[in-house]
């Protein structure tokens, strides 16, 4: 059994290029190993800003044999009369054998010629020195370069690779790199220094030795660690960014961590400028008091030793004073003028090429707006309407159009609205309305928030449509997928009840009222209806009950869930479910497809089953009716499990398929109407049943 | 440190490292990159490899002299090193301690970075230097030129000179730059930072310099017609200073500037194609190498 070490080495790679790349290459190294017929325990992966590193324990020291019995022609096509024909010797000849190695077998009925082959198992090394430069080869990164003559394209450039079978250097070329036994030490600290490697844990031990890092975790724990062991001596602790810190951890091979101060001037801007200002440009950590007050402090995590850091600290937060120095500036500016007077310069941003500019869309949501009392049953349209006008201006505002601060659109227009004395509503509603990014995301704390939010969103999603940047398969540059599940996901957790087909009817009527363009509604209802029936896959709603709701002219999520999970509850009962959803499904399934449904004539029955049944349902049908539009639809169903004796009865004792037309189709009507008031509750037909 | 002795400095190390010391370009353009010594340079086979300090100008950051770290007019040095080197990051480490940045001392990233350059129709793949938090180097392998694909591929870095110099001599502000013993940086580019912006924000004749752009344009495509392709390259940088200055004048909606860009990145195209033909490096071979692995 033998220990592999593959480690690429590179310049610095971005970030979030590294865990991808690592995974692909395990999987792909699976596959050409399972390919290859090489046995193996274990394959991991590891990796730094500098270095891919792949494990492979317990492998195999030759590949296995191989034997296998190889098909060859139809025996009558082989033999002519006992002689060998053409067809027959080629294939002797290609697999260089002769005759009497043949083997005659039957398969189906025919007779066939097979000769057994067997393929002796190559040293490992060998096809090891094959297959890992096709490894390299194949991974694949969002960007990939040249950089010499050799052409072979990656993230950054190769500059070295290790590759040891135990103690012996395994060689192969890619591009102008030939694979051996040295590896290199930290860029700073060591001075880029080439050192050989004994040996796969060789490698692991002299990494260690030298302080570079090689798994995530734990760079990801020690900037973690470092950073608050030094801070905790002043009784303050690191601001928590998760995403700040896995881009750190996958840009350093060392962890040196250090903190410094900005001037205590700034502190009266928002802190989410200064948090903005630290994390998306200088990549500072933020740092509170141990009770989460605010403070002047920041941490930068350093790669390449301690010497001089305070000296370093300094020169970072001179950088840092320069920057909000900026930010200030932004913010006075943007506070010397109402935040509504940038809407005039919405009218030179274009909204989607071809759909107009922001000002047209800040005057399409205030439209919407307007509309929210049909559209979401909201009291106060009026409100909405206003945080509407002012939800595009701040991207126009100095601090959000610079490119630094562009991720607080949204918060800063709040921001500023607010210190005008706008209306709480109205200035929350902005602040909030670009929430949530991603299902799973903060929502919207306000219900003005929520419908912002939904109609900016709506007004994007239906606007790719008509510009013709609908998503497709694998391509969608716009993200209208994320929007609509990002809608979808706000409906649901905030339990709006709305009409999602109306929304996008609505919505695109007024991209055509304003610029005279349409689409096609029904594919982005189509659309939704597709992410809601996946939304209620992941509930773990079973398929046969999600076709039996989400479906029809309105697309009320809330409405079709609620009767997901109570079918869903009721077939726990599995026997009476079955039962009932089968006599129900009974009348229906008896109409046919293209049957034009007339009145039902009582005068016409004749057998007492008829008019029992037609009596029950003509004295409940109302009842069924409101309980369904009072989304009681338990009730609703119980009431209509309750017809199940009269329908069995009915079906028992009445022929509907009669010989007598009238006759026929009168009770092709009754069971026409009585179907058509209980499938207001579902499309009973799609559930499956279970007739053991 | 002072600011001439950095630049000499530079020039001394780059020179040692084999790159010949070009001059500046004489005509205005915002970036090294636009200079004939890396533009016409880092396409086709031939090997390059230069350094030269640039003048660059960008109307619209010129802040009348205000603002410590912003201005219409500055300094860029410029190393294109083709084929690219494989210890070009090692060579740019030891470029820094020339100037006095022992890199064991300080804080340097090499934070990602893809570059773009829609005027020239140029991209690159590389990282932005970062020395204690600040940036002080764009460095870039380029991948493409004019649209055309590369190879071999050209290691572009380029120092930014003011930044540098405020940092290794302490001071706040580029104008208290020490440019020797007695000179500041201010004592030579301050009044012209404040008459600058003035002309850049106020004063410059908008109808005058879009017709001039568009006179410019023309004769930028006739003389590549006539397989002039170096002279008609003066007139992609007259025209991309003009439609910087008309941006800076606001004078250009948000609407209409790619068509302007595109304008641009076409002449440059026709130059660069020109160019390669005249030099017998026949682009679409290029593209056909460089695409294929």
């Amino acid at each position: 059994m033998s220990k592999l070490i593959l480690e690429i080495g590179v310049e610095e790679i971005p970030a979030d290029y590294l865990a991808p790349a690592i995974n692909q290459l395990k999987e792909e190294a699976k596959k050409a190993l399972d390919a290859k017929l090489i046995g193996y325990s274990e394959i991991s992966g590891l990796y730094t800003v500098r270095r891919f590193i792949l494990l492979i324990d317990g492998l195999e020291d030759k590949q296995k044999d191989l034997s296998f019995e190889k098909k060859g022609p139809r025996y009558d096509i082989a033999y002519k009369d006992g002689d060998m024909t053409d067809i027959g010797k080629t294939f002797l000849a290609k697999n260089n054998i002769n005759e009497k190695e043949l083997k005659i077998k039957e398969e189906k009925g025919q007779k066939y010629l097979f000769i057994d082959v067997f393929e002796k198992g190559r040293p490992v090394k060998k096809v090891l020195s094959e297959i890992l430069p096709e490894l390299i080869r194949g991974m694949r990164f969002p960007k990939s370069m040249v950089w010499d003559d050799s052409l072979v394209t990656f993230a950054r450039p190769i500059r070295w690779i290790l590759c040891m079978l135990d103690t012996e250097a395994v060689h192969f070329n890619f591009g102008r790199i030939q694979s051996g036994n040295l590896t290199r030490l930290h860029k700073f600290i060591h001075d880029n220094k080439a050192v050989p490697v004994k040996d796969a844990d060789d490698y692991l031990k002299q990494m260690v030795k030298n302080g570079i890092i090689l798994s995530q975790e734990a760079r990801r724990n020690e900037i973690r660690f470092n950073a608050n062991s030094l801070l905790k001596k002043s009784g303050l602790v690191l601001m928590e960014d998760d995403d700040l810190l896995e881009s750190l951890a996958s840009s350093v091979e060392s962890v040196t961590a250090m903190t410094g101060t900005f001037d205590e001037k700034f502190l009266f801007l928002p802190k989410e400028v200064i948090i903005t200002a630290m994390r998306e440009h200088q990549r500072y950590f933020a740092v509170s008091k141990e009770d989460g007050t605010f403070t002047n402090r920041f941490v930068n995590i350093r790669d390449g030793g301690d010497k001089n850091n305070d000296f370093i600290a300094k020169q970072h937060a001179k950088v840092l004073y320069s920057r909000l120095y900026d930010a200030e500036f932004f913010y006075k500016e943007d506070l010397k003028t109402p935040l509504e007077n940038n809407n005039e310069k919405l009218k030179e941003a274009i909204f989607i090429t071809g759909l107009g500019t922001m000002y047209e869309k800040m005057e399409r949501l205030k439209m919407m707006a307007a509309r929210s009392k049909d559209l979401f049953g909201y009291a106060d349209p009026q409100i909405l309407s206003e945080a509407a006008s002012f939800s595009k201006a701040d991207l126009m505002t100095n601090m959000v159009g610079e490119k630094e601060y562009a991720s607080l659109r949204g918060f800063m227009g709040g921001v500023y609205l607010a210190k005008q004395g706008k209306e709480e509503k109205v200035w929350k509603a902005v602040s909030e309305h670009y929430l949530p990014n991603m299902a799973g995301d903060k929502l919207p704390s306000t219900a003005e928030g929520v419908y912002l939010s939904m109609i900016d969103k709506m007004d994007n999603i239906v606007g790719f449509y008509i510009a013709g940047f609908k998503p497709t398969g694998s391509k969608d540059p716009y993200a209208v997928r994320r929007q609509v599940l990002n809608i979808i996901y706000t409906v649901m957790e905030k339990q709006i009840n709305l009409d999602l087909a109306f929304f996008i009817y609505e919505n695109a009527l007024a991209y055509k009222k304003q610029l005279g363009k349409d689409t096609d509604t029904a594919e982005i209802i189509e659309f939704f209806r597709q992410r809601e029936i996946n939304y209620f896959r992941e509930k773990g709603i079973d398929y046969d009950i999600i076709s039996s709701v989400c479906l029809g002219k309105v697309m009320n999520i809330n409405d079709d869930f609620k009767k997901a999970e109570m079918f869903m509850e009721d077939r726990k009962d599995t026997k009476d479910f079955n039962a009932i959803v089968f006599a129900v499904s009974r009348m229906a399934n008896i109409v046919p497809a293209k049957y034009e449904t007339g009145k039902t004539d009582r005068s016409l029955f004749d057998a007492p089953e008829e008019g029992v049944l037609y009596d029950k349902f003509t004295a409940e049908k109302n009842a069924v009716e409101n309980m369904i539009i009072e989304k009681r639809y338990k009730e609703a169903f119980d009431r209509i499990a309750s017809f199940k004796p009269a329908i069995d009865e009915y079906f028992n004792k009445v022929m509907v398929m009669a010989e007598d037309i009238t006759k026929k189709n009168n009770r092709l009507n009754m069971m026409a109407e009585i179907r058509d008031v209980f499938y207001k509750l579902a499309d009973f037909s799609k559930i499956v049943v279970d007739r053991k | 440190m002072h600011f001439q002795d950095l630049i000499f400095t530079l020039q001394d190390f780059w020179k040692k490292k084999g790159c010949i010391i070009a001059q500046p370009y004489d005509i205005e353009k915002g970036a090294a990159t636009f200079s004939h010594s890396t533009f016409f340079r880092s396409l086709g086979p031939k090997p390059w490899n230069a350094a030269y300090i640039e003048p660059c100008r960008r109307p619209k950051d010129g802040r009348y002299g205000e603002n410590p770290n912003r201005f219409q007019h500055y300094y860029q040095y410029q190393v294109i090193m083709k084929p690219a080197p494989g210890n070009i990051q090692e060579m740019y480490l030891e470029s820094l301690e020339a100037i006095g940045i022992k890199v064991k001392e300080h804080d340097i990233k090499f934070n990602e970075d893809d570059w773009e350059s829609p005027t020239l129709g140029a991209s690159g793949l590389g990282w932005q230097v970062w020395l204690d938090g600040m940036e002080i180097t764009q460095f870039t392998f380029f991948q493409q030129m004019a649209g055309i694909t590369l190879n071999p591929i050209s290691a572009e870095l380029t120092y930014g000179l003011e930044r540098i110099a405020m940092y290794i001599q302490g001071v706040n502000s580029a104008f208290d730059i020490k440019w020797n013993g007695t000179v500041t940086y201010g004592d030579v580019f301050l009044e012209n930072e404040k008459e600058y912006s003035a002309y850049n924000f106020e004063h410059a004749d908008t109808v005058m310099l879009l017709s001039t752009l568009n006179n410019f344009y023309r004769e930028g495509e006739r003389l590549s017609g006539l397989n002039l392709p170096i002279p008609a390259y003066d007139y992609v940088l007259k025209i991309s200073h003009l439609f910087n200055l008309l941006d800076a004048r606001r004078a250009i909606s948000i609407a209409d500037r790619p068509s302007f860009i595109k304008k641009i990145r076409d002449l440059a195209k026709l130059c660069a194609d020109g160019y390669m033909k005249l030099t017998n490096q026949p682009a679409e071979n290029q593209d056909a190498k460089a695409g294929g692995k």
